[in-house]
């Protein structure tokens, strides 16, 4: 099934990967602090926590 | 000299090895990795995992060297029993991935990282998972990804996900692809609900679909630290939001397994008062269910190792053991009539769990008509089996004419006739010395302890 893929070298077959996951959870967090930003100025409360893990 | 004996499961990685020498297990460290152990130790790393329990301790020893390429030698804590990800519930390979996780966080705020992921490298001592090899860390460069997120998404990820949402049991995903399951397997097999969760579109779809159009790219990466971070708290935040799939099927018949009152106290005060005339620090506890006997005897042990073929069973056990007495409990599951084989190079790396340890005392507990009725298996070779595992047993016969038997019997009736007392103690005899029996009030089972001839 992957027979093709077998002379890719393990490690560096998932940096690609990587730097597009990398990309997407960085512009994820933009959107999610720009976000919280909006929230805050209309409420003028914290109502959110610090925690950087994006949702399941 | 004394002999030493290189372990069959430690040629993998040149940094070093596990050797065994008058029956204590080294682990050689190799001139090759010198800058890289001194690190974490200079790091803080080593003493920061080991007081968080997240890595086995070690002391160093004089080097008396088995290869000339020798730097150190290690004499690593010992783990009372070994067990495999392919005998392990959901909860246990969930923990095992977090802590990975928390491992590779911890290292990366040293300056270290984690070169592999595999859930080969974590055991369980104490309830815990525990990384095994020190050797697994190297010098940090920020500058690249992780060189083990593929092996860990194969290994720990996936599973977890196939459990999840194809009601896939780990362990016999784990057993299936010990190396760690494809990614485009792993995606093949998820239903289309799952594709919504943004961890199974970053971590499987995304490879799985990258993978059959990617060609090798001499491309230059650049990574960082944030980078990895993001990376770290994404898959512990997917992870850490997983339940499996397949605990309500189980549920039910966990409920249905407690019996009456009278029967059980009667059996539990047998158990008990057969027990006290044994000496015993290890035990087996054979067809477990909720872990009761376990409980009962983890007070007078130092490791008690229960199986049972329901991975829901485990896997409540293994959640509910760490808050009683129960530490030295190690849940684990395993089904009496597919015991998990040799494995690995040359079937000696991951030994079978029948010769994996010979235990003080083992309970056979309500499980010999099942293993005799739903598995066909005889009487007499069920007992050769048995008596290779452990020196003292508690056995508990339940005859033909039983309420539960006759559940469980339905076409099977010739076989379930089979199981009267006298063709019981028949089998038995050849390889179990006979020392006590009695019956079990409020039932018609009877409790027999036994030694192994």
């Amino acid at each position: 099934m992957q027979g093709e893929f077998l002379y890719i070298d393990p490690g560096s077959g998932s940096y690609l990967i990587q730097m597009i996951i990398a990309a997407i959870l960085g512009g994820l967090f933009y959107f999610k602090t720009a976000w919280r930003r909006i929230v805050l100025f209309f409420t003028g409360k914290k109502k959110f926590t610090d925690d950087e893990q994006q949702d399941a | 000299m004394p002999e030493q004996r290189k372990h069959p499961a430690s040629f993998k990685d040149p940094s070093g090895f596990l050797f065994e020498r008058d029956n204590i297990l080294y682990r050689q460290v190799n001139q090759v990795y010198k800058e890289h152990y001194d690190l974490l130790k200079s790091s803080g790393l080593y003493e920061n995992l080991v007081t968080k329990n997240q890595l086995i301790p070690h002391e160093e020893v004089e080097p008396s060297p088995v290869l000339k390429d020798a730097y150190k030698i290690l004499r690593p804590e010992l783990i009372p029993f070994i067990s495999y990800a392919w005998e392990w519930s959901f909860s246990q390979l969930k923990a095992a991935a977090l802590a990975t996780l928390k491992i590779q966080q911890a290292a990366i705020a040293s300056g270290m990282t984690l070169k592999d992921a595999t859930h080969l490298n974590i055991q369980f001592r104490k309830g815990q998972p525990v990384l095994i090899d020190t050797l697994s860390f190297e010098k940090y460069n920020a500058d690249l990804p992780w060189v083990a997120y593929k092996q860990f998404s194969e290994c720990f990820l996936f599973p977890l996900l196939l459990e999840r949402y194809s009601k896939f049991p780990v362990s016999k995903c784990c057993q299936a692809y010990p190396a760690g399951i494809p990614a485009v397997v792993t995606n093949a097999l998820l239903p289309f609900r799952s594709k919504f969760n943004l961890g199974v579109g970053l971590h499987v779809s995304l490879p799985a679909g990258l993978s059959s159009s990617q060609k090798s790219s001499g491309r230059q990466i650049r990574f960082s630290r944030k980078k990895m971070e993001q990376l770290l708290a994404n898959l512990a935040g997917t992870i850490a939001g997983l339940t499996s799939g397949i605990g309500g099927e189980w549920q039910k018949y966990y409920h249905e397994g407690i019996k009456s009152g009278e029967y059980l106290l009667a059996k539990e005060e047998l158990v008990k008062s057969f027990s006290e005339k044994i000496e015993f620090k290890s035990v087996l506890d054979i067809g477990s269910n909720d872990g009761y006997f376990s409980n009962l005897v983890a007070g007078k042990s130092s490791i008690v190792v229960a199986i049972d073929s329901a991975p829901y069973c485990i896997d409540h056990l293994f959640r509910d053991a760490a808050g009683k007495h129960g530490d030295n409990i190690l849940p684990l599951v395993v089904d009496y009539a597919h015991p998990s084989p040799p494995m690995g190079f040359d079937n000696r790396e991951h030994t079978s769990f029948l010769t994996r340890k010979h235990f003080d005392m083992v309970l056979v507990l309500a499980v010999v008509h099942h293993l005799c009725i739903t598995n066909n298996i005889p009487l007499q070779p069920l007992a050769s089996s048995l008596c290779t595992l452990g020196k003292m047993f508690i056995v508990e016969f339940i005859p033909y004419d039983d309420e539960k038997v006759k559940i469980i019997s339905t076409n099977k009736e010739a076989i379930a006739a089979m199981l009267t007392r006298e063709n019981f103690e028949e089998a038995f005899q050849p390889n179990f010395e006979l020392i006590r029996r009695e019956k079990i009030q409020g039932s018609k089972r009877w409790l027999y302890l036994m030694e192994a001839k």
